[in-house]
């Protein structure tokens, strides 16, 4: 057993990152994933880690700097919060598309305005049409886990795709929790060297990244879905091996908690999603059928196993922690996404949509028994007239529509 | 309306120098068309641009009595007029491919039909139905510089060569009255004399009167393509570039004192410093001029037409 | 434990230049290319020879980043490109972070012992939009950071690809397609053009070496580039290439106008080399700036007037590094 020790999400990625060996680290300020960034550079000052310390001139940059290192083979990390995510829009779709599994932390942050350092989930969400492995850790241990998976997946030759670990500003990058450091050995059994089959290299010259015509550009972008598709098959058993050489167990893509006879089902990803469970705990003591299933994944989206883990219930209700102005429903994507994973099904649950935690807004054990005893009433209606619900701003009276 | 279904018009242009040339040529007769009740379209093909000084470029256009099905494609699939505003492009370029059965083709040059034809010896004209020449003028040198991409600069169309390799077009095909042409173009008299001067060589049974057009193709199945590829070795085949030539170098190995200044100053490193004689690569030399221009020894390095030479010019 | 290298070291003081092996003349250059036939430039492109002089004179242990611009667009237009060492693409915006990140990589897996070798040459082709414009702060902060590589800007004094659009390297009076001449705007553009090589000398104490080129002097150019490449650190060179689309000029005259920039100081040749300028060619009596200008339509609209301002403004330039002025600039008018 490794040791533990209290960490934030943020200190915790930061002692992944150096047990990963990572070669080029690229920074720029921005609360809340800075932290990750201030623990890294006291470990190259000090020696603790090997890696080159650069000071990008902004996020643009930070990723442009990883995508060249990471060309060149190098095993890369940069990371960013907030309006910085969508600053660095540019370069996502350049990385994925030139197959540099380069990773990038995301620490939660509301875009401007309201600007506030809150943890809402909208900014990476505006990354998940670019074509990186994306997903949320619940706790710093799994963000640690987390940094760790994905560089193996991203950078396994079936994948060779970018990844966005997230995880919650302040929520999980602030607030230290327990985490099992790994023991001498463990990480180089599970992550090897990094071994790219192109790089720049002049005893093997590529040329990456040449424009075509515009007959030419869908059987290029054919290789980013593919890759997108094999990593469905790739990720559960890398997180198999993980579970073996670790001994910490993790459903693959959806962690189906108290689900299985469950009429009532809250369906969300991250830190709130840990509240969710709490709420479920007492619930279920009260006798209650209810249950969460937690997505690990938001790219790629776990379609299969999410219709799996709550196609029987009677509700489902969405914990939407990002927001799309004036998509289905106005809702946001992870509504989107879980009604048409639904879709398929020859009998569907309701689909009701809390819009929750916005703006970084704490969410309550309270808000979730408001939101269940809504589940409840349209359990009773055939078309409810409201499916959409803002925490704290809606009634929650429903009738038939 | 001289048109029954849609008829696809493809001029082939010298990138740069004779794009406002061939985008006369294509807007002027789809006006003219307009004005007789026709349906139209005229641009420019999308895959060319940006054009570069020189490369072998279409507009389009399209003339139909019927509204246009597809109006937005990035090709004309199968013309039944085909003109060409620089002639060495006959033979270059492959301007026929794809043409419709009884298609004609129109060529700006002072040349014969008759001596054309000897630079498509290797063509398949079983399609062609007429090559016909005509002295328009505005050679290549001449055209005016501009950046300006897309068809839809009108001001003073028609004047120059484009006029009368309109009205030539006008006079073999009659897809358009020269009535409504010399309507729509600032010197009608330019049309009036392509019209009048054309020189028509039919090569079966006079008269433009195409079959239909091929039906459309099925879709092939495509696969995936990588974004990273091997970098290449010697050359770069999959951009051969002689056809963009119309003027060839000749070294006169007796002048020439192997100085290299030819060979520095090639942007398309073409040049290979041979001391048993230096060698042009007329596979990729786009005939830019640099080498006759910077070479010190008079008459060294000569420009000749490409078209006194028959063969030496790969066709894609 | 090996030594850790930090960015940001060596910049007070001066640095000195390894042995390099210089190029005598055009005769006995390298016959060898790395930027090789088969690109869709056009015929007569200054980018291209530039380009060719370039890669000829750093080699086979070279790695090219190539931001979005004539160089990307048309070297590469049909999933292809003419380079026989490695060549990636940036985004027009991020040619020095990516030139740094490739440094960065190199530096970490050379050191850690995951690559073997030496470190490679690590260059940058940037258009000028790519270096002064919109690509401005990555090329400052890969000068500021103290990387080893080379970041040139090939000026052809416009955004090119898309259609000849005005960019800060633009001269005065030049026509672009955002700049047409007309009533309200006869000069066409009316904004002097930005002195990048300046720019980066003034600010970037980690630059010991920056110099201009031009393609119409290509033993000179190429020598520049081998001794840019042979400084440890970062180096700057800005880079002369007439361009016979956007200027409109013969495409057989490439060469030509590029002389006859340097021989009427329209473009200077010289080399800052830890913090002195020294002309590299002195033209023996500077040619009428109109020269120059009249063999180009992008100027063909300048009034006398708006020549005689260029020639002031060359006159200016020319003095500052000692130059005789033998041509008088036409005095504006008073309140210009």
């Amino acid at each position: 057993m490794g040791k533990k020790m209290k960490l934030s999400g943020t200190a915790a990625v930061a002692q992944a990152v150096k047990a990963a060996d990572v070669d080029v680290i690229c920074s720029y300020p921005i609360r809340p994933y800075t932290a990750t960034m201030i623990e890294l550079a006291r470990m190259v000052a000090t020696g603790e880690l090997d890696a080159e310390f650069v000071h990008g001139e902004g996020e643009h940059a930070q990723l442009s700097v990883v995508l060249g290192a990471s060309a060149a083979g190098a095993r890369v990390f940069t990371g960013t919060s907030g309006v910085g995510f969508t600053y660095a829009m540019e370069v996502y779709s350049p990385i994925s598309g030139e197959f540099h599994p380069v990773q990038c932390m995301v620490g939660n942050r509301t875009l401007d305005p309201p600007g506030d350092f809150g943890s809402e989930h909208t900014e990476a969400m505006t990354g998940r049409d670019q074509g990186w492995i994306m997903g949320w850790a619940e706790s710093s241990q799994e963000a640690f886990d987390n940094t760790l998976m994905y560089y193996r997946i991203g950078e396994d030759p079936r994948v060779m795709l970018p990844q966005f670990p997230c995880q919650d500003g302040y929520f999980i990058t602030h607030i230290p929790d327990l985490v099992e450091l790994p023991e001498a050995g463990q990480v180089e059994s599970f992550l090897p060297p990094f071994n790219p089959k192109f790089s720049l290299d002049p005893a093997r010259p590529v040329i990456m990244g040449p424009q075509c015509r515009a007959d030419q550009g869908a059987a290029i972008e054919l290789g980013r879905t593919n890759a997108m598709k094999r990593a469905r098959s790739v990720i559960p058993e890398i997180v198999r091996d993980f579970s073996l050489k670790f001994g910490r167990q993790y459903d693959p893509f959806v962690e189906k908690y108290k689900t299985e006879d469950a009429d009532f089902i809250f369906v969300g990803q991250g830190a709130h999603a840990r509240t969710a469970k709490s709420f479920v705990d007492a619930a279920r003591a009260a006798g209650q059928k209810v249950g969460v299933a937690r997505l690990r994944f938001m790219r790629p989206f776990p379609n299969d196993d999410l219709a799996q883990a709550v196609g029987h219930a009677k509700v489902v209700g969405i914990m939407e922690n990002s927001n799309s102005f004036g998509s289905v429903l106005d809702s946001g994507p992870v509504t989107i996404e879980t009604r048409a994973a639904l879709y398929d099904l020859d009998k569907r649950p309701k689909v009701l949509t809390f819009m929750e935690g916005l703006g970084g807004e704490v969410v309550r054990l309270n808000d979730f028994a408001w939101m269940y005893k809504i589940m409840k009433e349209a359990a009773g209606l055939r078309n409810p007239n409201q499916k959409v619900f803002w925490v704290g701003f809606d009634t929650g009276a429903i009738q038939e529509a | 309306m001289a048109t029954k279904g849609l008829t696809e018009i493809t001029v082939w242009y010298r990138g740069i120098t004779e794009g406002k040339i061939s985008r006369d040529i294509v807007n002027s007769l789809a006006k003219a068309a307009e004005k007789e009740g026709c349906y139209t379209q005229a641009f420019d093909n999308y895959g060319d641009l940006p054009d570069r000084v020189y490369v072998p470029c279409r507009s389009y256009a399209r003339i139909s009595d019927s509204p246009i099905a597809e109006p937005y494609l990035y090709e004309n699939d199968h013309p039944a007029i085909v003109a060409v505003v620089e002639p060495t492009m006959v033979k270059g370029v492959p301007v026929i491919k794809g043409i419709r059965p009884g298609a004609v083709l129109v060529v700006n040059t002072d040349k014969t039909p008759e001596e054309l034809l000897q630079h498509l010896q290797d063509t398949d004209l079983s399609d062609l139905a007429a090559i016909a020449t005509i002295r328009a003028g505005g050679g290549v040198l001449e055209g005016a510089l501009s950046g300006i991409e897309g068809a839809t600069d009108v001001s003073g169309m028609g004047s120059g060569a484009a006029g009368p390799i309109a009205g030539a077009i006008a006079k073999i095909s009659g897809i358009v009255e020269l009535g409504s042409l010399e309507a729509v173009v600032i010197d009608p008299s330019g049309v009036r004399r392509g019209y009048e001067q054309v020189k028509v060589h039919w090569l079966g049974a006079a008269g433009y009167n195409p079959g239909p057009a091929p039906h459309q193709e099925e879709r092939a199945l495509g696969e995936e393509v990588p974004a990273i590829i091997p970098s290449p070795v010697g050359e770069n085949d999959g951009m051969i570039t002689g056809n963009w030539r119309f003027l060839r170098p000749v070294i006169n190995q007796e002048k020439c004192t192997q100085c290299r200044v030819c060979d520095i100053y090639c942007p398309d490193a073409c040049i290979t410093a041979d001391p048993a004689g230096f060698k042009i690569n007329l596979k990729y030399c786009k005939g830019c001029g640099i080498c006759w221009t910077e070479c010190p020894v008079k008459g060294a390095i000569a420009p000749v037409p490409e078209l006194d030479f028959v063969g030496g010019v790969v066709r894609f | 434990m090996p030594e850790i290298r930090t960015l940001g070291a060596e910049a007070p003081g001066k640095s000195s230049v390894d042995e390099y092996e210089q190029i005598k003349n055009i005769r006995t250059a390298p016959t060898k290319e790395y930027y090789l036939s088969g690109h869709r430039t056009c015929a007569g492109c200054g980018p291209a020879l530039v380009y060719k002089l370039v890669a000829k004179a750093s080699g086979e242990n070279t790695i090219f980043v190539g931001p979005t611009g004539c160089m990307y667009v048309a070297n590469t237009s049909y999933l292809n490109g003419p380079w026989a060492v490695p060549w990636i693409h940036s985004q027009i915006t991020n040619g020095g972070a990516v030139l740094s990140g490739i440094e960065a990589g190199y530096q970490a897996m050379l050191r850690k012992g995951k690559k073997q070798g030496e470190l490679p040459n690590i260059i940058c082709m940037a258009g000028d939009g790519g270096s002064s414009d919109i690509g401005l702060q990555a090329l400052s902060a890969a000068m500021y950071r103290n990387h080893d590589l080379l970041f040139i800007a090939y000026d052809n004094e416009a955004y090119a690809n898309t259609g000849i659009q005005v960019s800060p390297m633009t001269p005065y009076g030049a026509r672009t397609t955002f700049t047409p001449p007309g009533k309200v705007v006869p000069e066409a553009k009316k904004l002097w053009p930005k002195d990048l090589v300046k720019m980066i000398a003034a600010g970037h104490p980690s630059v010991k070496y920056l110099a201009s080129a031009s393609p119409a002097h290509p033993v000179d150019l190429m020598n520049k580039v081998r001794k840019a490449l042979a400084y440890k650190g970062p180096t700057f060179l800005h880079i002369h290439a007439p361009c016979p689309k956007g200027w409109t000029f013969d495409p057989s005259r490439t060469v030509d106008v590029g002389r006859l920039a340097v021989e009427s100081g329209m473009f200077q040749l010289y080399e800052i080399e830890n913090g002195e300028t020294k002309l590299t060619y002195r033209p023996r009596s500077m040619k009428p700036v109109n020269e120059y200008l009249g063999l180009q339509g992008r100027f063909s609209h300048l009034t006398p007037e708006m020549i005689g301002r260029i020639q002031q403004f060359v006159n200016t330039k020319a003095t500052e590094v000692g130059l005789a002025v033998p041509i008088p600039a036409t005095p504006p008018p008073t309140g210009a």
